[in-house]
């Protein structure tokens, strides 16, 4: 165990040589490593936005249900009942002919609406809370109120924030592409850096295994590197998005105050920022394992 | 300590550079290996370092089989042996100290007991109060002095070395060849691969002489 520990550290010793050898060098990989991370992370952090907005714009999805102008009251009673049946249904509201009418005319400012008509022609209209947010559950929900006696019009009003979901998962789709395609870029980038110390310390590895080094103490301090190399990539676009966030949020407030939105962006969690980490140390470690090859 | 049976190495689209050697070293001996430039010394010593294996034949060093070491066990074969390499094969990026740890440092030895050896090697070899220089500011006989206390820095019972004093003029020979019989006095056993016939009849011992390959007693 404790020769176990003491080759570790002696590995990591070798790894800050390493680096200290060419700072400037390892630095700048660091960089390109993190600005290719930065397109996932900032893809990442745009879509969990986008989320937030889907919940906080769709408050409840709400469907109307419009009924025939000379329903009677039995037959909304029967309506009611079956609103009551019905699984789908989370609650519903009863806005009467009456009632709506008079909505109506505060709302627009005018109590000449009704002067040329002989009689309110708004029906008595139910607004549905769904139990199910989905689309398709709203959607059959509808079909099926849609063929009860006395309903005229079934109205599903959540197309906005239904789009806004679905943008939101198809953001997700791409992230995680962006994020397939950019950790290859990222395993290609560690591969070559090491590749290249590997290549400039041939005759060093050659001595090392000449006096009994075994592979994996030619191999440590250069897996070391490439998951530091990752680390560093990660802690840059950590700070770069967080950078970010924080010069935008007050330059949308006034855009997202606009739609009642809250002006509150969200950022990297810490959790993500450590998957972050973590994802980038790996793919800097595997990028050096490819690259040690035969070593 | 070291022995050869019949062992016939050959490289690929080469004459054989070994034919058929067989000899034996016993612990504690001195021994010579001599011969011409392409005589078969140097694959000798590489077919001990288990830097290659023979094409036929047995190589035994320290009751092991060279030839059929896997390769998880040759770096193990490598740490009880003192090598001592044609080229010098110095790390030119550290200090003359750092180059004698590094056989401990692989080794995994706590690192204040491999600094005390280390300076203990180079204290043998004449070079004490030169740790920090890098080994490029050396002469050609101190580098030579550094690659000697690199070898006998983890203590190994067999120390080989190939043409230890080929660059070196006559005084820096001897002083070098002075240093192998002390190891040997203390009980090392020294294997020595020189075409310099001159520096044996200073220092006799016994003489192994290879011609095109083939030993010829």
């Amino acid at each position: 165990m404790r020769a176990w520990l003491h080759a570790h550290f002696d590995a990591i010793a070798q790894t800050r040589r390493q680096f200290w050898r060419r700072p400037v060098a390892a630095f700048l990989s660091a960089v390109v490593i993190g600005v290719g991370l930065l397109f996932p992370v900032g893809g990442y952090i745009v879509a969990a936005n986008l989320k937030v907005l889907a919940v906080g714009a769709g408050t409840d999805p709400q469907i109307s249900v419009f009924l025939a102008p000379d329903a009677s009251a039995a037959e909304r009673a029967e309506i009611e009942r079956r609103l009551r049946l019905e699984p789908g249904v989370r609650n519903f509201r009863f806005i009467g002919k009456d009632a709506a009418l008079k909505e109506l005319q505060t709302r627009t400012g005018s109590d000449d609406l009704m002067s040329g008509l002989a009689s309110n022609p708004l029906p008595d209209t139910y607004l549905i809370t769904p139990r199910e947010a989905s689309l398709v559950a709203q959607a059959r929900l509808a079909d099926s109120v849609r063929n009860w006696p006395r309903v005229v019009e079934v109205d599903v009003d959540a197309v906005w924030s239904d789009r806004l979901r679905m943008l939101a998962k198809t953001g997700d789709i791409v992230v995680l592409g962006l994020g397939v395609v950019l950790g290859l870029a990222m395993l290609a980038i560690s591969f070559n850096t090491i590749r290249l110390q590997v290549l400039t310390r041939t005759e060093e590895i050659a001595v090392l295994r000449l006096f009994g080094a075994t592979p994996s103490y030619v191999r440590r301090p250069f897996l070391y590197f490439g998951a530091l190399q990752g680390v560093a990539a990660a802690l840059f676009a950590w700070v770069v998005a967080g950078g970010s966030l924080w010069w935008i949020e007050p330059r949308l407030a006034a855009l997202l105050d606009a739609y009642g939105l809250s002006s509150r962006l969200a950022g990297l969690l810490p959790a993500d920022g450590l998957a972050l980490l973590g994802f980038s140390a790996l793919v800097g470690m595997l990028g050096a394992w490819l690259a040690l090859g035969e070593h | 300590m070291i022995e050869f049976t019949g062992v016939v190495k050959r490289y690929p689209g080469c004459r054989e550079a070994l034919k058929n050697v067989s000899f034996a070293v016993q612990p504690g001996e001195f021994v010579y290996l001599t011969g011409h430039s392409g005589a078969g010394k140097s694959t000798v010593m590489r077919l001990i370092a288990a830097i290659e294996k023979p094409t036929a034949g047995t190589v035994l060093v320290h009751h092991q089989n060279v030839g059929r070491l896997s390769a998880r066990s040759i770096p193990f074969l490598r740490r009880q042996l003192g090598m001592v390499l044609q080229d010098h094969r110095l790390l030119f990026d550290r200090s003359v100290f750092d180059n004698v740890m590094l056989p401990l440092q692989i080794a995994g030895m706590d690192r204040r007991e491999a600094g005390r050896r280390a300076r203990a090697a180079l204290d043998k070899v004449g070079l004490q109060g030169r740790e920090k220089s890098n080994p490029i500011t050396l002469s050609g006989g101190e580098q030579q002095r550094v690659c000697l206390a690199r070898a006998v820095v983890n203590r190994p019972a067999l120390l080989i070395a190939d043409e230890p004093t080929a660059s070196l003029d006559a005084g820096y020979a001897n002083d070098i060849l002075g240093i192998f019989r002390d190891f040997h006095r203390v009980g090392v056993t020294v294997l020595v691969a020189t075409h310099d016939e001159s520096l044996i009849a200073r220092f006799p011992g016994r003489m192994l002489r290879l011609d095109q390959g083939i030993l010829a007693g």
